[in-house]
């Protein structure tokens, strides 16, 4: 079916001796007539140890620091252009 | 349009309806599970890779059809092109993966350590002051 469609899934859990990890990712799919799209990423880990269940963020440091460094060149581009001096009519 | 024209235009779109149909099973391959690895264990530790993967796939298509032009009376007019066909496709694809993080069970318990991609910043990085150098200099060449 075409359109974009954002899921979670939850993989299959992960013992690691006492604890029990349970894998969370997040995938985007845009399918259209004439091309397909699927964009998988981590999006957490949930932890299990001890009756106790806890949540663990997965970060792209990497896009974050990427989406600054974009950011910041856009910032930075903005000021020169609206710094430019007006020229002055003879 | 004639019986034959319309036959020879459904056999295209039947064939582009199942690459759709094979683009969506194409898709379907990249599951979810693929993005976190299999635990490696090294002494204490455990460790999982997570990764982002993605894939994409993209094709394309045409034909055309010309009919036979009209017999003129006039023995001077140019002879009419005979009826024709033609039709070509296409298709790419493109899938990409790379190490977001990498999730280590020890005895300090759970934790989750970050993998940057130093290349993929560093192009950005050069990317980034390189345009702003570029318009430095354009605005000092305007006044």
């Amino acid at each position: 079916m075409p359109g974009i469609k954002i899921k979670t899934h939850m993989s299959a859990p992960i013992d690691a001796g006492e604890i029990t990890l349970l894998p969370i990712s997040q995938s985007i799919h845009w399918i259209e007539k004439k091309f397909g799209l699927v964009w998988n990423r981590p999006y957490a880990i949930r932890v299990e140890h001890n009756q106790s269940t806890y949540q663990l963020p997965i970060r792209d440091m990497t896009r974050v620091y990427l989406i600054l460094l974009w950011g910041l060149t856009a910032i930075f581009s903005l000021v020169f252009v609206s710094a430019k001096p007006n020229r002055r009519s003879k | 349009m004639s019986e034959e024209n319309n036959t020879m235009i459904s056999v295209p779109i039947r064939t582009y309806e199942e690459s759709i149909r094979l683009t969506e099973r194409l898709l379907e391959v990249t599951e979810p599970g693929v993005v976190f690895s299999k635990p490696t264990k090294s002494g204490e530790y455990t460790l999982i890779t997570a990764s982002e993967i993605m894939v994409g796939l993209g094709s394309g298509y045409g034909y055309g059809i010309s009919e036979p032009g009209e017999r003129s009376d006039t023995e001077t007019a140019k002879p009419m092109p005979p009826a024709g066909s033609g039709g070509g496709g296409g298709g790419g694809g493109m899938s990409s993966g790379r190490p977001v993080a990498v999730v280590s069970v020890g005895p300090e318990g759970v934790q989750v350590h970050p993998v940057l991609d130093r290349t993929k910043l560093g192009i950005a990085l050069l990317s980034a002051v390189g345009s702003m150098l570029f318009a430095i200099g354009r605005m000092k060449k305007g006044r």
